[in-house]
């Protein structure tokens, strides 16, 4: 079977968050207004966030971090939802979301323990830009990153090769100007991206809570 | 088995089947539901990829833009452009927000409320374009007529090289005006000023990162904001990682920044005092004899001096007695012979005045001295001298932080560089950049009468005067002079990408500027805070849906490419490219006047004097050496120039100088004294003005009342302060404190504990010039003594999601000029602070 996996080269990262916006491109996701990002409603399937060391200057210490879904092994948001909107698809092994389903009950949000699980408050105008690849969710929904998985399975449809270096990738990938991300399948020990995972030392956001997560960090 | 759909549901799987459930996913399709729809409803979208150029910043990279069904929905780089390495930063994919902004102008205006101010509404009325270009050529054809067009003033902002060729050169100098002003001089002119004082070319660099083992930035954040971004984090991951060996990276800035958070080694310094730690760094590398022997060059194997000591100052000459052992030509005898010999102590290779540099200053700057003028140990100092200069090759990069000084900017720049010099980088990973040619424009400029004598009037910025002796253009001093009417009022102002009223140093002053203009024309893509001062509005296109041409600003590695601005959807609204605008300029008034008509006329050579046909004209040569030809180009979007390094200087040494000759030549063409150097804010005084010193920081408001310095940063999503509508931008502006929406006054807390200033508080900041509000945050990576603000937010127009969101640390920042070039000063005003 297929198991999608990402590594992101926090060496390489510059924090200059390209992959934030195309990922909003790609998947035509809401913008916040500043009344929402008030509220903290603000989706970003990929987030960079700052990680502080912080001593007293001048002895300052800050990492800049994307975090994504993590699209784990062992998923937390699947066995809370009470519809089966989320599920963990067995080809590839993103954690998707069915909004057809959705109820909007946000419980698999408040399990993710990595915070990238985001609900639709308002309902998102038709805009020029949209990507016509990838369906407008509705309002009363939860979304978040998918891996692209539109990308991918018309990768497949069309007999494209997909992953690093030279496949199809998610956008997050294609657009980090640094080349800081790797995708594809952990399954193919000659993929890329198994190379640079057995090559390096890595490691996922809370290992500890047993999610087992297929987004790896490089220190 | 039949899922029971409520009515969102259906209106959802609806709108997937419209747009093609065939693309939804295809395993979706297990779904029954779904695949009957997507057997009934299959969508064939017309999509294609069209190569355009994204000139958000003076990068101008190369991009790919996705159009299907006739919109814009992706953008991504141009796989064709070399120095990108095809990529692009974040904010070229803020182009689709742009674009389909809803608060752009979408038709020409006129105002109808003749009083102006901020809170006055100019009630505009929409105009057709005939109506707009009646009036505006009525005015222009007023001034010519009484004889004085120099009394027009045009004011660009960023550009293109086909616009910048046409309306802002060739219209303007046709027409009869000098006063065509760039806004360079806010942008780094100061940072070229190295570069000309010790080359003679008045450039900015081209870096090689990729073959650079050591990189040291003066106040230049390279990861963010300093061109071309793209190139320099494109550059980045095999600069640490895959590359030949992990390049070190220290960032010298008051402020750790998100570049200095991937540094090695951040290094605060005191504001103003880049160039002392340069220099500090200079003298150890000669002191310890860690120069660069192939470029800069040696002493010569018979002089008694073989070093450079602290304090002491090195003889130019010397002469001195040798033993030589010579052989008896009949007896092969060997004795020793006493020969006198002299020459130079020093033979320099490819530099000229070291020993000079070290006579006249150098010797005495040493690392204590340093120490205490930037506040960073001095036995750091010494580390990094000796890392920079054995880690070759290194670049050391500088930037608006440390060279946007009043009096001392260019000097800064010549410190910095000069470093670059002790190294042996210069062409070698501190490059000239490669220059591109276009084809002859079609038709010259012609220039009657009034044009040749209005052109000949001075021009207002006071440029290449005492006043400013090596300016291209002094931007800020435009609005001094315009308010004073000196040398002769301006009566009518054409603006195009450009918001002064907003991103000066002293922006209220533009406000006044604006108010004062009898005639002001703005041509924007939104209602800045200079549209609504201005009388007319014209609405202009954005960055992918005009023709042009350009190259791009600052080069990472060894190529720069003409890059071809295309069209990429058919026009959204009723917008005109500032190059069509430039073109029908020329041709309405010059069915007046025959001097502009031959200007114009012909212009697009054989491919019409259309903006796609002017582009086509002057890129013939470009795209004529490709096989596909234009075609060819059109796809391709971009060529690739290469480099090839410089022996020889524009200096009258042919060499890198140390003692910079062309800085002589001009004080002395102009006849500078003494007072007019003191005049134009220079301390030092003979000898020492011309080689790389330091000068101490000028400050405008005293310590005692305004004890913290104001720095105004750039952050990556700022984008020339025109990024501020876009939603996408807003959300993620402050990725190092996880803020968007707004910037903050960024303060040490040990210094916010001294004023009772707690995090999140509503502070005022006040400097003399004036006083704005700000919400506080504490953060140890900045300097005790600085107060930092991230520059583009504080908009009261420009549109809803850019309105009042932060405040504009221009509005309090002091008007004062790195004279010899020209450019404003942003990081010298002190301010004070108080709660709420």
């Amino acid at each position: 079977m297929v198991k999608y996996a990402m590594i992101i080269d926090l060496d390489k990262c510059v924090g200059c968050q390209a992959c934030v916006i195309s990922c909003k491109e790609e998947n035509s996701v809401l913008s916040s207004t500043p009344e929402e990002y008030a509220k903290k409603r603000r989706p970003l399937w990929n987030r960079v966030i700052t990680e502080y060391k912080e001593g007293e200057y001048p002895n300052v210490n800050a990492s800049v971090m994307p975090i994504i879904c993590n699209h784990c092994e062992n998923p937390p948001c699947v066995p809370v939802c009470p519809v089966d909107a989320t599920y963990k698809r067995e080809d590839g092994g993103m954690v998707l979301q069915r909004y057809e389903r959705c109820i909007g009950c946000k419980y698999c949000m408040i399990a993710c323990p990595y915070g990238q699980r985001f609900f639709n408050f308002t309902q998102q105008p038709e805009l020029e830009y949209h990507n016509p690849d990838v369906p407008r969710r509705e309002a009363g929904v939860v979304e978040k990153c998918t891996f692209c998985v539109h990308r991918l399975d018309k990768a497949k449809a069309e007999n494209k090769k997909i992953g690093s270096p030279d496949g199809v990738v998610p956008a997050c990938t294609e657009a980090c100007p640094v080349g800081t991300r790797t995708f594809g399948d952990l399954d193919d020990p000659d993929s890329a991206v198994s190379k640079l995972l057995a090559s390096r030392r890595n490691y996922q956001i809370r290992a500890d809570l047993g999610t087992e997560p297929q987004v790896y960090y490089l220190d | 088995m039949a899922v029971e759909l409520k009515i969102n549901r259906r209106r959802f799987l609806k709108a997937a089947g419209l747009t093609g459930a065939a693309t939804l996913g295809y395993l979706s399709l297990e779904r029954p539901v779904l695949r009957a729809l997507a057997q009934s409803t299959e969508v064939t979208n017309e999509e294609k990829w069209v190569s355009s150029v994204c000139i958000q910043c003076p990068a101008g990279c190369g991009t790919k833009v996705r159009v299907v069904n006739g919109r814009a929905v992706k953008i991504t780089g141009n796989p064709n452009s070399i120095w990108t390495r095809g990529q692009i930063c974040p904010r070229a994919h803020l182009n689709l927000q742009i674009l389909y902004d809803p608060d752009r102008l979408k038709t020409p205006m006129v105002r109808t409320n003749p009083k102006k101010g901020r809170d006055e509404d100019p009630q505009w009325k929409a105009i057709t374009w005939e109506e707009a270009f009646t009036t505006i050529v009525s005015k222009l054809k007023e001034l010519r007529d009484k004889g004085t067009p120099e009394r027009f003033a045009l004011l660009r902002g960023r550009y293109d090289a086909a616009s910048a060729d046409l309306l802002y050169g060739r219209f303007a100098k046709a027409y009869g005006t000098p006063n065509s002003f760039s806004h360079s001089a806010l942008c780094a002119e100061s940072t070229k000023g190295g570069r000309w004082m010790a080359l003679g070319d008045y450039d900015y660099s081209g870096f090689d990162w990729y073959n650079a083992n050591y990189i040291i930035s003066f106040g230049a954040p390279i990861l963010e904001s300093n061109r071309p971004v793209t190139g320099n984090i494109a550059a980045w991951g095999e600069v640490r990682r895959g590359g030949k060996a992990r390049a070190k990276f220290v960032m010298v800035d008051p402020r750790y920044s998100v570049t200095a958070s991937k540094a090695d080694d951040w290094i605060p310094v005191n504001p103003g005092t880049d160039a002392a730690l340069a220099l500090g760094m200079a003298h150890v590398i000669l002191t310890e004899g860690l120069w660069d022997k192939s470029f800069v060059g040696d002493f010569d194997k018979n002089s008694p001096v073989k070093k450079f000591e602290t304090g002491k100052a090195t003889p130019e000459d010397f002469k001195a007695e040798v033993e030589k052992e010579v052989e008896d030509p009949k007896t092969k005898a060997k004795t020793k012979v006493k020969e006198n010999v002299e020459g130079k102590t020093f033979k320099e290779a490819s530099t000229s005045g070291l020993i000079r540099w070290w006579n006249v200053y150098l010797k005495d700057f040493t690392p204590d001295t340093a120490a205490e003028k930037t506040g960073v140990p001095k036995d750091t100092i010494k580390r990094l001298a000796r890392e920079f200069a054995k880690a070759k090759p290194s670049i050391a990069v500088w930037g608006r932080g440390s060279d946007a000084w009043p009096g001392s900017g260019s000097f800064n720049s010549y410190a910095i560089i000069s470093l670059d010099a002790l190294s042996g980088s210069i062409e070698k990973v501190v490059n000239h950049r490669p220059s591109v040619t276009y084809s002859d424009e079609a038709i010259k400029t012609e220039q009657d009468k009034v044009a040749e004598e209005g052109t000949k009037k001075p021009k207002l910025d006071e440029s290449k005067t005492k006043k400013f002796p090596f300016a291209s253009v002094v931007t800020n001093n435009v609005a001094d002079n315009i308010l004073k009417d000196y040398p002769y009022p301006i009566e009518m102002a054409l603006a195009w990408w450009s918001n002064f009223a907003h991103s000066a140093p002293g922006s209220r002053r533009w406000e006044d500027v604006f108010k004062k203009v009898p005639f002001v024309v703005h041509h924007t893509t939104h209602i800045s805070e200079t549209s609504i001062y201005a009388d007319m509005l014209l609405p202009a296109k954005t960055y992918i849906e005009k023709w042009g041409y350009g190259h791009p600003a600052g080069v990472s590695g060894l190529t720069r490419g003409a890059t071809l601005y295309q069209p990429v959807i058919d026009p959204l609204y009723n917008c005109m490219s500032e190059l069509e605008l430039g073109l029908e300029l020329g041709k309405r008034l010059g069915e007046t006047y025959p001097g502009i008509k031959k200007s114009f006329e012909g212009i697009g050579g054989n491919y019409g004097d259309t903006a796609e046909g002017y582009v086509r004209a002057r890129t013939e040569g470009q795209w004529k050496a490709l096989p596909g030809g234009w075609d060819e180009f059109r796809q391709k979007g971009t060529t690739n120039h290469s480099y090839k390094p410089k022996t020889e200087f524009a200096t009258p040494s042919k060499k890198f100088e140390f003692y910079s000759d062309n800085l002589k030549a001009t004080f002395e063409k102009l006849k500078m004294t003494d007072e007019d150097i003191e005049k134009i804010l220079i301390k030092a005084r003979g000898d020492v003005v011309y080689v790389p010193h330091f000068e101490d920081p000028i400050f405008i408001g005293s310590e005692e009342t305004y004890p913290l310095s104001l720095i105004t940063y750039k952050t990556m999503l700022n984008q020339e302060g025109r990024s501020l509508n876009s939603q996408w931008a807003q959300e993620i502006y402050l990725p190092l404190y996880g803020t968007g929406w707004t910037n903050l006054a960024e303060i040490n807390p040990k210094t916010a504990e001294k004023y009772g200033i707690k995090d999140g508080d509503d502070i005022y900041v006040e400097s003399e010039v004036g006083r704005i509000k700000a919400k506080a945050k504490l953060f140890h990576g900045i300097h005790p003594k600085v107060l930092a603000m991230a520059h583009g937010q504080g908009h009261f127009a420009y549109g809803r999601f850019a309105k009042n969101r932060g405040s504009n640390a221009n509005e309090i920042t002091g008007v004062m000029y790195d004279h010899i070039t020209g450019m404003s000063a942003y990081y010298n005003t002190r301010v004070k602070i108080e709660k709420a």
